[in-house]
């Protein structure tokens, strides 16, 4: 089951349901957010649709019906919402250039892409995508320090493993029975 | 981002625990960059520098206090350091004040951070003075 999540007057976007319960938790979603479904006759307060204990399902009704309005708390005139957008997401920069300079190619390089893709939608208004775009750039900012920080852990592990074989060896060979 | 007191504790040890050993390692390592330091996997198989190459080598430099070398190796590591630094100490600062949301950045930083990137894989690629300079050497 798929819901629309609002605050303040802003579509923050469409999440399933698992994963509003987790960015309830999170502090991400405030239990004041409105939430809204297929068959829900209003837009409710996420606190009384995702309660901890008792999750209350939703009826319903076969009917697909538009979108209610999302009530309006303080609509500016001109029909244009006031309010201001959500702060910005975090949009990995740093570390997106770190993976590159420390990492291999190309992946940093579609991480810092992805940075700027966050500011750029957030600039536009477009909240939603802002969120999605700084999850790719989290996404490759791990693929390129997993791929380019194994084979830099693999030399440690060696390194490390051939100075204790290296230790024991001469120990043996000197003749040192412990 | 928003995360448990308990799993924000646990990266911080493991991010100072990465630092440090990797401090270690590069002090006891010895002065010069011996042979075991990994080889980038990018320029392993396609035969050309990309951003990342040189860092660890220049990374090593630094550690031993050489400059000039560090440069040598990967210029940008080198320039981006202090830029590094600055946000680090930006984020301390505002982590200390409480205050979990992202360290401002300046406008446009993204796309600077995108053409500087993309400009420094391409030239220090190119075959000809003054450019062969932008690729690891030392």
């Amino acid at each position: 089951m798929d819901y629309h999540i609002a605050r303040n007057n802003q579509k923050l976007g469409v999440f399933p349901e698992a994963e509003i319960r987790t960015r309830l938790q999170s502090g991400e979603l405030l239990p004041s957010d409105l939430v809204w479904c297929e068959g829900m006759p209003a837009w409710k307060p996420a606190a009384e649709v995702f309660q901890p204990a008792a999750p209350v399902p939703p009826a319903v009704p076969p009917v697909i019906a538009p979108a209610p309005e999302i009530p309006q708390q303080a609509a500016a005139p001109g029909g244009r919402p006031s309010a201001p957008l959500p702060p910005k997401p975090d949009n990995y920069l740093v570390w997106s250039i770190l993976a590159t300079i420390l990492c291999c190619i190309p992946f940093g390089i579609v991480s810092i892409v992805y940075a700027t893709q966050v500011d750029s939608k957030y600039a536009m208004g477009d909240y939603a995508g802002a969120q999605a775009s700084a999850g790719q750039a989290k996404v490759w900012f791990w693929v390129a320090v997993l791929l380019g920080g194994l084979p830099l852990l693999g030399a440690a592990l060696f390194f490390g493993g051939s100075m204790l074989l290296g230790l024991f060896g001469g120990l043996a060979g000197s003749g040192f029975h412990p | 981002m928003s995360a448990g007191p308990a799993l924000v504790r646990q990266r911080r040890l493991l991010f100072g625990a990465t630092a440090a050993g990797l401090g270690a390692w590069f002090l006891l390592a010895g002065p010069r960059p011996p042979c075991w330091l990994p080889q980038c996997p990018f320029h392993a198989i396609t035969g050309l520098y990309c951003p990342g190459c040189g860092s660890t080598r220049a990374l090593h430099a630094l550690a031993h206090g050489e400059l000039g070398a560090a440069l040598g190796f990967n210029p940008l590591l080198v320039l981006a350091l202090p830029l590094l630094a600055a946000w680090a100490l930006a984020r301390v600062a505002k982590t200390l004040r409480g205050d979990a949301t992202p360290v401002r950045q300046p406008p446009h930083a993204a796309t600077v951070a995108l053409v500087v990137v993309v400009s420094f894989f391409l030239l220090r690629n190119l075959p000809w003075w003054p450019f062969v300079l932008l690729a690891p050497h030392g």
